[in-house]
């Protein structure tokens, strides 16, 4: 929605979490060039633009 | 007291290890400091299972809390053989113990690709095999079945002279059939459990909660399991066993060692501390010494 209107975004998302340190590689969130980020170390607040939100459930997209 | 045991010619200072995946040695350095390794929680460290190419892993969410567990299906991502060697074995060299590669192929090539290039590097002291994963060859997974694994060690075990840790899998006819195939077959040690197949739903959709659909359980609801296992193919091998599956306290390594353990690992109680085997390891301690027993004991 922000990207649409040009606007910059910032998102505090959640995960399930078991270690949260990036030990167990739980928490991952997609990343709009591919691959993942581990949200307890790289986030929990992320550049939507980082992430690619129509792949995170729960994100309502 | 002297806890120190040794593992297929390692000597340990004790004998809690970690369970592969669930420990990771540098991220923990960055959250908790050098101090780790001043008392590094395990005696020696079984890294995260590393496959020929890099992996991405899973499409989340990869977790699932159960009763007294958890479901996981992470997907072994990792950076790689070439990234593995690259960028992590010089951090895990570092560790004041020695270092377990576990390593995962989807063919005999790929393992003996891995187990070639693992098992040269000074810095290994051992390797431990994950065969919870299909052969792409034969469909099967490779330790699912006894003819599968007794394969797949005939084309390692030649590749190197160090020592090669068999990880069975629980989710088997007949996990003693396995074992012996794997010792038959020249393995050194077996470890056990690794997760047991399970799925959990997502209540609102009705669909499974996991990205990659099935998972696998861990924690104290497995520890029963892990035990029976441990017992019945510690009857019928002589390599030693590193027995895992939910321990969390002192007693579960008693446990564990009862049951014909020779070492123990912990695994996902490390989610929930990431010292809880330094803890686990005073608490065996004290158990042996109120039990006037000064060493590891053996059964």
């Amino acid at each position: 929605m922000c990207a649409g209107a040009g606007v910059a975004a910032e998102l505090a998302m959640e995960a399930p979490m078991a270690c949260g340190f990036g030990a167990c590689f739980g928490c991952a969130v997609p990343l709009s060039g591919g691959g993942y980020m581990r949200l307890c170390v790289d986030g929990p607040v992320v550049n939507a633009a980082r992430i690619e939100t129509a792949l995170v459930p729960g994100s309502g997209h | 007291m002297d806890l120190s045991v040794e593992l297929c010619g390692l000597r340990l200072e004790h004998p809690v290890l970690n369970g592969s995946g669930t420990f990771d040695a540098i991220a923990a350095q960055r959250a908790f400091g050098a101090a780790l390794l001043d008392e590094f929680p395990f005696s020696a460290f079984v890294s995260k299972t590393i496959t020929p190419e890099p992996r991405v892993g899973n499409p989340p969410p990869r977790i699932f809390e159960t009763p007294s567990g958890m479901i996981n299906s992470i997907g072994l991502p990792n950076k790689g053989l070439d990234g593995f060697l690259d960028q992590d074995l010089p951090l895990l060299a570092e560790l004041p113990v020695p270092l377990v590669v576990s390593v995962m192929g989807t063919s005999h090539g790929e393992f003996a690709r891995l187990v070639e290039g693992v098992a040269d590097r000074a810095e290994v002291a051992a390797l431990e095999l994950n065969v919870s994963c299909p052969n792409v060859e034969s469909g099967c997974v490779m330790g699912s079945d006894p003819d599968e694994t007794a394969a797949l060690m005939e084309v390692v075990r030649p590749l190197s002279d160090k020592p090669l840790i068999l990880k069975l899998t629980p989710n088997v006819s007949d996990v003693v059939a396995v074992a012996e195939a794997a010792e038959r077959g020249g393995a050194d040690a077996l470890s056990l459990i690794n997760t047991l197949g399970g799925i959990a739903f997502d209540p609102t959709s009705g669909r499974p909660f996991l990205g990659a659909g099935k998972g696998g359980l861990s924690g104290p609801a497995v520890r029963p399991v892990a035990l029976a296992m441990t017992h019945d193919v510690a009857e019928r091998v002589q390599v030693p066993l590193i027995g895992m599956g939910g321990i969390e306290c002192g007693q579960d390594v008693l446990d564990f060692i009862a049951a014909g353990a020779h070492c123990v690992a912990v695994g996902t109680e490390n989610f929930r501390d990431p010292l809880a085997a330094t803890r686990i390891r005073h608490e065996l301690r004290e158990l042996l010494a109120r039990r006037d027993i000064a060493t590891t004991p053996t059964t």
